[in-house]
C-alpha cells in the first residue's frame, strides 16, 4: 500500500481564544479526488492553508506525501499546486509575466513555460488577455490565471480552495475535466466547494466539515445510502444543522418584506 | 455629521493597522482572537504611538534647543533653529501624507465609502491623516517658543508660532496630495506602458528639481537673483520659509514689522487655505478612482518581452517591475534622494566652505546610505502588499527574499550614488582611487546595513500573514530603529578611519585616499560578516 497523499491525525487549530480546526482526523490517498464542503466559517481555508504549509497548527500532526507540513515546509510547496479562494496575484505584471514568474521560482525551463502558458491560455480563451495587466483583469480572468500558475509545474498534489467561484460554465467544464485526467493519472486533487453538484459529480469522496470538525465522508454512494437514498443537499443541511431553514426565511418574510 | 466624520477617520486608521497586524502572533496572543479586545489593543497601540511621536518630536527639539540656547547670541541661534525645524514639519508632514496615501491606494480602504451616498471621503482622509499621524510634528517647535518668550517675553511668538507650524502642516499636506495627483497620471484609459514609466520618472525628477531651487534659496539666497533686492526687512519677511523667523520672533519689536507680519502671516493662511482646498479634493477623487480602476491606466507597448528567467532573476524582474509601474511604489523608492540630494546638489554648487574635502562629503553621503537603507528595506517589502500570500505558497524562502531584494535595494542605489560621485569628483578633481573607492564603499556599506535591515523585518512577517503594510513592521517606530541600526552599521567604518587618521600620526595614512582605502577594507569585512551572520534565525 502507497503511503496516504494527505494523512492529518488530531489536528487543533486555534486563533488566538477561537478555535478553527477542533481534532480534525483525515487520509486521503494518491489519485483520489478528495471534496471538502461547509458552510463558510467551517474551517475548510485553514485546513487547506495548514495542507499547504501556508499556516502552522496549533497541535496535531500533517503529513503531505509523507513529508511533515512544519520541518518540511520547502518542500511541500515545490510538490503542491495551490489556488486559494480569491486569486492574489501581483497586479502590476501582466497574465504572461505573472506566469513567466511563477514559472522562474518553480525552475521550469523557458520552452516549456511557453508551451503550457499557450495551451492553458487556449484553453482557457485568455489569450488576449495574456499581455493585459492582471489588475485591469475581471475576477475570473483571474482566476484563471491563477488556477495556470498552480498547474504550470506539473504538481503530483493539487489543492484548490473553491476554484471555480467567477468561471464561466465552459472554463468550469473545462477544469472539471481537467482535473479528472489529473486523477486517473494518479495525481491527488483536494478542493473545496459550495457547489455540491460539482462535488457529487467530481470527487471520488467528500468530507463535509462543521465548526472545525469532520462531521462525515465517504463516497458520494456511501453517504447517500447511509441517509436512505436522500439528496445530498439534504445531508450537508441535516450535517451542519441547518434544519431551521425554513424557520429563518418566515421569520426574515415577516420582518424584512413585511 | 462632524462626530460620524471623526469616527471615520479614527476607522479608517484602525483599518491600516488591523490589516498590518491581524495576523501577528503577538496580536492573536494578547487579544484572543476577540474583536473587542482586538479594537481595544489597536486603539490602545494609536494611542500610545501618538503620545511617544509627541514625546519624541519635542525631546528631539529640546535637545536642539539646549544645545542652541549655550551659544553665545543665542536668540539668532534659536531663531536659525526654528527655520529648520518648521521645514522638518513641512517634510515630515508630506512624507507622513504620502505613506498614508499609499496605504489608503493600496488597500482600497476608500472604497466602502464610495458606495455610500454620502461626500464625506473628502473631509475622512485629511481628517484621518491630521489627528493620528501629521499634528505630532507640530509639537517640535514648542521648544524653541518657549525657550525664546522665556528670554524675551515676547508672547506675541506663541500666537505666530503655533499658526505658523499648521501652515507648514498643511503646505506639507497639500504638497504630498500634490505629488500622489501628479504622478498618477491623467484619466486616460490607455496609455502606453514605457511613456508611462517615462512619465512617472520625468515628474518626480521635477519634483526634485523645485526641492533642490528651494534648498539652494535656503542655503545661499543671494544666489537667486531676486533675493538681494528683497532682502531688506520687511519684505524679507515675504520670502517662503526664510521669513519665519522674522515673523514668529520679530512681531514685537515695532509697529510696523507687527503689521508687516501679520499680513504676511494672513497672506500664507491664505494660500495654505486655498492650496488644501485646490488640491485637496482633487487628490481625493483621484485616490478613489486609482482604487476602482487600479492598474488600468497602463498597457503594455509590446507583446512579451524577454522570458524565461531564473529563480533569483524572477524574483528581481518581478521587484524592479512592481516598483517602477506602480506611482506610489516609485515615490517611496524616491524618498531618499528626494529628501537628500537638493541638499547635496546646493552644498556641491553654491558652498563657499567645501574645501574640496571628499572625506566630508563622504560622511553627507552616509545619509543617503541610511535613508536608502531603512526606506528601502520597508518599501521593497511592502511593495509585496497582497502578494506575500502568493510568496508563501511558493518555494521561496526568507533568505531569498533578503537576497533579491537586497540586490533590487543596490541596484537602485547605485542609480543614485554613481552620478553624484561622477558629479562631485567632477568638481573636485580626485585622484583615481577615490574616485572609484568613494561609489563602491557606500554601496558596500549600503549592502550590509540593507543585509540587516531586511532581516530584521523579514523576521517580523508571521507565518499566514495576508499582506505587508507599513504597521506590519511597527510603523515610524521601526523606521526609527531602522535608522538608527543603519546609522551605527554604515557609520562605524568611516569613524574608525577618521580615528586612525587622527591616533596615529604616520603620513601614510593621513591622506584622503588612505581613508577611503582603510574604510574599504573594514566595509568589506562588515559585508562578509553580514553575509554570514544574517543568514541565521531567518526560519524557512
Amino acid at each position: 500500500m502507497d503511503r496516504p497523499s494527505i494523512l492529518v491525525e488530531n489536528l487543533f487549530k486555534n486563533y488566538g481564544q477561537t478555535r478553527a480546526l477542533d481534532g480534525v482526523d483525515l487520509k486521503i490517498n494518491p489519485g483520489e479526488m478528495f471534496g471538502l464542503l461547509g458552510p463558510n466559517g467551517s474551517g475548510k481555508t485553514t485546513l487547506l492553508k495548514i495542507l499547504c504549509s501556508v499556516l502552522d497548527y496549533t497541535s496535531g500532526n500533517v503529513e503531505v506525501s509523507g513529508l511533515n507540513v512544519l520541518r518540511d515546509s520547502m518542500q511541500i510547496r515545490k510538490i503542491i499546486g495551490y489556488v486559494p479562494e480569491t486569486p492574489v496575484l501581483y497586479e502590476s505584471l501582466t497574465a504572461s509575466e505573472y506566469l513567466d514568474f511563477i514559472g522562474g521560482i518553480r525552475r521550469i525551463d523557458h520552452e516549456s513555460i511557453e508551451k503550457k502558458k499557450d495551451r492553458f491560455a487556449r484553453a482557457f480563451e485568455i489569450e488576449d488577455k495574456m499581455d493585459t495587466f492582471v489588475g485591469s483583469l475581471s475576477f475570473g480572468t483571474k482566476q484563471k490565471v491563477a488556477i495556470i500558475s498552480s498547474l504550470l509545474h506539473d504538481p503530483p498534489l493539487i489543492i484548490m480552495d473553491e476554484a471555480m467561484n467567477g468561471l464561466d460554465p465552459r472554463s468550469a467544464r473545462i477544469l472539471k475535466d481537467l482535473l479528472s485526467e489529473y486523477a486517473s493519472r494518479g495525481r491527488t486533487i483536494i478542493f473545496s466547494t459550495h457547489i455540491l453538484e460539482v462535488a457529487e459529480s467530481l470527487c471520488s469522496r467528500l468530507a463535509i466539515i462543521y465548526r472545525g470538525n469532520i462531521v462525515d465522508s465517504g463516497t458520494p454512494g456511501d453517504l447517500k445510502s447511509r441517509s436512505g437514498g436522500r439528496k445530498l443537499e439534504d445531508i450537508f443541511l441535516e450535517a451542519t444543522n441547518s434544519n431551521d431553514l425554513n424557520m429563518v426565511v418566515n421569520s426574515l418574510k415577516e420582518t424584512i418584506l413585511q | 455629521m462632524k462626530v460620524r466624520i471623526l469616527e471615520l477617520s479614527r476607522r479608517l486608521v484602525i483599518e491600516e493597522r488591523f490589516i498590518a497586524i491581524k495576523n501577528l502572533p503577538r496580536f492573536i496572543r494578547r487579544t484572543g482572537g476577540s474583536a473587542t479586545e482586538g479594537k481595544r489593543y489597536i486603539d490602545r497601540q494609536i494611542f500610545f504611538g501618538y503620545n511617544v511621536s509627541v514625546a519624541a518630536m519635542i525631546a528631539f527639539s529640546a535637545l536642539l534647543t539646549v544645545t542652541q540656547v549655550r551659544l553665545p547670541y543665542h536668540l539668532a541661534h534659536i531663531q536659525t533653529l526654528s527655520l529648520v525645524l518648521y521645514s522638518y514639519i513641512f517634510l515630515i508632514s508630506l512624507y507622513s501624507f504620502l505613506m498614508h496615501a499609499n496605504v489608503v491606494i493600496s488597500y482600497k480602504l476608500m472604497e466602502p465609502l464610495k458606495l455610500l451616498p454620502t461626500d464625506m471621503e473628502n473631509s475622512v482622509l485629511p481628517l484621518s491623516w491630521f489627528i493620528f499621524t501629521g499634528s505630532p510634528s507640530l509639537f517640535v517647535i514648542i521648544p524653541p517658543l518657549t525657550a525664546y518668550i522665556w528670554y524675551t517675553g515676547n508672547i506675541y511668538s506663541v500666537f505666530y508660532g503655533i499658526t505658523w507650524a499648521f501652515i507648514m502642516l498643511v503646505l506639507g499636506y497639500s504638497a504630498g496630495s500634490a505629488m500622489v495627483f501628479a504622478l498618477n497620471g491623467k484619466n486616460k484609459e490607455k496609455r502606453h506602458l514605457k511613456n508611462g514609466v517615462i512619465a512617472n520618472i520625468v515628474r518626480v525628477s521635477l519634483f526634485i528639481l523645485v526641492f533642490a531651487l528651494f534648498e539652494v534659496a535656503m542655503q545661499i539666497p543671494q544666489e537667486i537673483p531676486i533675493l538681494p533686492v528683497i532682502a531688506s526687512f520687511p519684505l524679507y519677511m515675504a520670502v517662503p520659509l526664510l521669513g519665519i523667523p522674522y515673523i514668529v520672533f520679530s512681531l514685537g519689536e515695532s509697529l510696523s514689522f507687527m503689521y508687516f507680519g501679520i499680513a504676511i502671516t494672513l497672506l500664507y493662511v491664505l494660500v495654505a487655505t486655498f492650496s488644501f482646498r485646490f488640491i485637496n479634493k482633487r487628490t481625493i477623487r483621484k485616490i478613489i478612482r486609482i482604487e476602482m480602476e487600479q492598474a488600468q491606466s497602463f498597457s503594455p507597448s509590446r507583446k512579451n518581452g524577454k522570458t524565461g528567467y531564473s529563480f533569483y532573476g524572477s524574483l528581481i524582474w518581478k521587484d524592479l517591475k512592481t516598483m517602477v509601474r506602480n506611482p506610489q511604489n516609485l515615490l517611496m523608492v524616491l524618498i531618499p534622494a528626494f529628501l537628500v540630494l537638493p541638499t547635496l546638489i546646493s552644498l556641491f554648487f553654491f558652498s563657499p566652505d567645501l574645501s574640496f574635502n571628499s572625506v566630508s562629503i563622504y560622511y553627507s553621503m552616509i545619509t543617503i546610505v541610511v535613508l536608502a537603507s531603512a526606506f528601502y528595506s520597508i518599501t521593497l517589502l511592502m511593495s509585496e502588499g497582497d502578494g506575500i500570500r502568493i510568496l508563501q505558497t511558493l518555494p521561496v524562502r526568507n533568505i531569498d527574499l533578503m537576497y533579491s531584494k537586497g540586490f533590487v535595494g543596490i541596484l537602485l542605489f547605485t542609480f543614485i550614488v554613481v552620478p553624484v560621485s561622477v558629479i562631485f569628483f567632477l568638481k573636485i578633481h580626485g585622484n583615481p582611487v577615490i574616485f572609484l573607492l568613494f561609489p563602491v564603499n557606500l554601496v558596500i556599506a549600503y549592502s550590509y546595513s540593507t543585509l540587516f535591515s531586511l532581516r530584521r523585518l523579514l523576521k517580523k512577517i508571521p507565518k499566514g500573514a495576508d499582506t505587508v503594510n507599513f504597521y506590519t513592521f511597527g510603523g515610524s517606530y521601526e523606521l526609527i530603529a531602522l535608522f538608527i541600526l543603519s546609522s551605527v552599521l554604515a557609520g562605524i567604518p568611516a569613524i574608525a578611519s577618521s580615528i586612525v587618521q587622527l591616533r596615529i600620526p604616520f603620513e601614510t595614512f593621513s591622506s584622503q585616499a588612505s581613508f577611503y582605502l582603510m574604510t574599504f577594507a573594514m566595509n568589506a569585512m562588515a559585508l562578509f560578516l553580514a553575509l554570514k551572520l544574517s543568514r541565521k534565525g531567518l526560519g524557512f
